[in-house]
Order: C-alpha cells, then structure tokens, then sequence
C-alpha cells in the first residue's frame, strides 16, 4: 500500500469516527431513554447491614417481628425456607450478593402469601418490577409497579411515597443471575427506604411464571 | 515479457470478490449495529459480562463505549454497502473483530468451565446483536467476517464503489 492509500485510509478512519461519534452523542442527547455518560450504573449496594440480622431468606430481623405488621406474614412463610416445594431458584452467587449486601431474601412461597394477604391489596406490601419495560409488558407479577434501574426518572418519582409507606417492598427481576433486582434495591434504599424493608425474590418472574403465581400484561 | 497476474488478481480486478465482501459484512454491521442502537442500555449490561474493566473506574468508558461503538458499526457497514471510504471501514470493522472475539473465546471458555456443556454446546447473548449465540457458531462468523474484512481492506480494486465515482480512489490500484 503507498504512502498516499494508507494516509486516504487513516482519513477515512478518523472520518468514519468523528461522524459516527457526533451522530452517537447528539442521539444519545434527544432519546428520552438515554446513556447517562456520568452515571454509574453498576454501583454496588452499599447497605447498613443489620446487626440482629442473620441470613435466613424469609425471616424477620431479630427484634423486629413485633412491631411490624407484615413481620408474620413473612416470618410464617419463612418456616418452608429455601429447601422445601416453594425454595427460590436464585443461584449460589446470586443468593451470597443477596447476603453479602446485607438483605434478606424471599422464596415463591413467602412472595404468594404476600401476595394474598390484605396488605398487598393495601399496599403495605407491594412488589417492585426492576426488568425493562418490554418485558414488564409482557408479564409481571399482577400489581407489581415499575422500577427499572437504568431509567430512574420515568418510575422512581411514582413510586418513591408508596414506596416509603410500604412495609415490605419485594423486588425481583428475571431470576437467575439477574442483578437488576439489586440494583432497585439500591435506589429504594438511596431514596430513604429503609433497608430492612427491602426483601429480593431471587427466583424472580422466570419462577413465578413457572409456578402458576397470578400475572398481569401491558403497562403499568 | 509482462508477469502475468494471479488467479487472486485477476478474480479481484473483477470487483466480484469485493463486492459481495462488503454487501455482506456491511449488512451484518448495519442489522447488529441498529440493534444495539435502539437498545444502548441493553448493550451496555451485555458488555459488562465481559469485564474488560475496572466498571467502579472507567464507567464513563464503558458508557461512552455503549454509546458509539454501535454508531461505528453501523455506520461501518453504511460505508461499505455504499461503496465510500471501503479501506477505513473494513479496518475498523476488521480492528473490532479483532478487539471482541477474543473476548467472546474468554467468555465462552468461562461459561464452559462453569457449566457441563460441550464447548460448542455453550450459548449465550455476546452482545452482538442477534441474541443469544452457540459459541462456536459465533466465533466461525467471526472468522469469517475478519476475513472479508481483510479482503475488503487488501482488495486492490473500487469496481462497484460510489467512492471511485468520486475520484476517491482509482478503479484499480497497482500497488493497493
């Protein structure tokens, strides 16, 4: 290649760049739905973790089942644990980031109850959709609202006073691996929830749908 | 006597080759490139399986990178569907290639040591743009995209492409 092709290359190449930048930046800036090139969307949790807390998916903190109304409710169902018919499918890794970031976690069984209980239809219980709106369209757990963590501003503003008036906010993504669900956690917590409100459905919508648990489509 | 040239030569002094080379890797940047642009948030989360970086770090990075990466592909592949700056295209699709299939082998290699799947039996989303991909499947496209890059990259000819029209570059060149 002469000296003369290569240079017109390195042109091309730093054209194609510039122009594919401009068009990415001033796009990115119009979409509603936009990168936030400041934000860091993979923030660890950090939460206080609890000192009467001991891991133990379903179960009420030490000292507190008392005093809070939906403390039995979860308490109760807490009994099958991880093990029995309604054990979450959250994975090990999942299930040890849960524990690791000082939450507890709730199983099928636990989340239907909750789910059955007056307090749902109340909501002093409620559930918190962390995936994508198209998926959240396409199903989620009947009455669940919105949360998801990548676009704050179209849901966080609705949900922040239920939110704070909840006693039990249940957040819960795909399953799996998903980390979404941790990610909502973090904001609720960010917005003023109180950590020990905040429970992760590890098995997620993948488990709930599987399991027959009651859905609804279309928007919130 | 004048050296008679290749078979290679001659094929590709046809515009044939090149041709089909850039229809080809063009439209595949272009289809995996809107993906990504209509999805960016979806991209970044898919990058991120690859921990290419410190994310508590270089999140502005990354974000930056969910951002432009896919307007260069798709804009990558606008170039060589139409024919204009063909050499810088194919080398910056060819340098991607070059960039993430690597990463793809890692991930695949992580996913199969994790798992009970034969290597080739490995699927997931690399974030490319059509979902979720058998590893193996996805490193032969690869491969093989990579070579129509160099091809496109390498071609000594401009048969076919608006950018001879504009005098860009010559019909054909002797010394590429």
């Amino acid at each position: 290649m002469s000296l003369r092709g290569t240079l017109t290359t390195v042109v091309e190449v730093i054209v194609l760049l510039v122009v594919a930048g401009t068009l990415a930046l001033g796009a990115n800036a119009l979409r509603p739905d936009s990168v936030r090139l400041g934000r860091n969307y993979f923030e660890k949790p950090v939460f206080p973790i609890n000192p009467g807390y001991t891991h133990n998916p379903g179960r009420i903190p030490a000292g507190e089942g008392t005093s809070d109304p939906a403390a039995g409710l979860v308490g109760q169902a807490g009994e099958a644990g991880p093990e029995g018919d309604g054990g979450s499918e959250g994975t090990g890794s999942h299930s040890s980031a849960v524990e690791q970031l000082g939450l507890q976690s709730m199983t099928f069984d636990e989340a239907l109850e909750m789910y059955h209980d007056d307090m749902y239809r109340t909501r002093h219980c409620i559930f918190v959709d962390a995936r994508p709106d198209t998926l959240y369209r396409e199903g989620h757990i009947s009455g669940a609202f919105q949360l998801d963590p990548y676009h704050l501003e179209f849901y966080l503003p609705d949900l922040v006073d239920i939110a704070l008036n909840a006693h039990r906010i249940v957040v819960y993504c795909t399953g799996g691996d998903c980390e979404d669900s941790l990610f909502a956690a973090r904001d609720l917590m960010e917005a003023g929830v109180a950590a020990d409100r905040i429970f992760v459905y590890e098995g997620g919508f993948d488990e709930w749908k599987k399991k027959g648990g009651p859905m609804a489509t279309g928007g919130q | 006597m004048p050296a008679t040239p290749s078979l290679i030569a001659r094929l590709d002094r046809t515009g044939v080759p090149l041709l089909l080379a850039r229809l080809i890797l063009g439209g595949l940047l272009i289809w995996m490139g809107i993906v990504k642009v209509l999805a960016p948030i979806d991209f970044l989360k898919l990058m991120r399986q690859y921990q290419m970086l410190d994310e508590q770090s270089a999140y502005v990075f990354l974000n930056l990178v969910a951002v432009v990466l896919p307007w260069v592909e798709t804009l990558c592949g606008v170039a060589l569907v139409l024919g204009l700056g063909v050499r810088g295209a194919g080398l910056l699709s060819g340098g991607m290639l070059l960039v993430f299939t690597p990463l793809i082998l890692k991930r695949g290699l992580e996913l199969y040591q994790a798992g009970t799947l034969a290597f080739c039996g490995v699927k997931f989303d690399c974030g490319c743009g059509a979902g979720e991909v058998y590893l193996c499947n996805k490193l032969a496209e690869n491969i093989a995209l990579l070579l129509l890059s160099l091809l496109v990259v390498f071609s000594r000819t401009r048969r076919f492409c608006l950018e001879r029209w504009w005098h860009l570059r010559p019909a054909t060149s002797a010394t590429g």
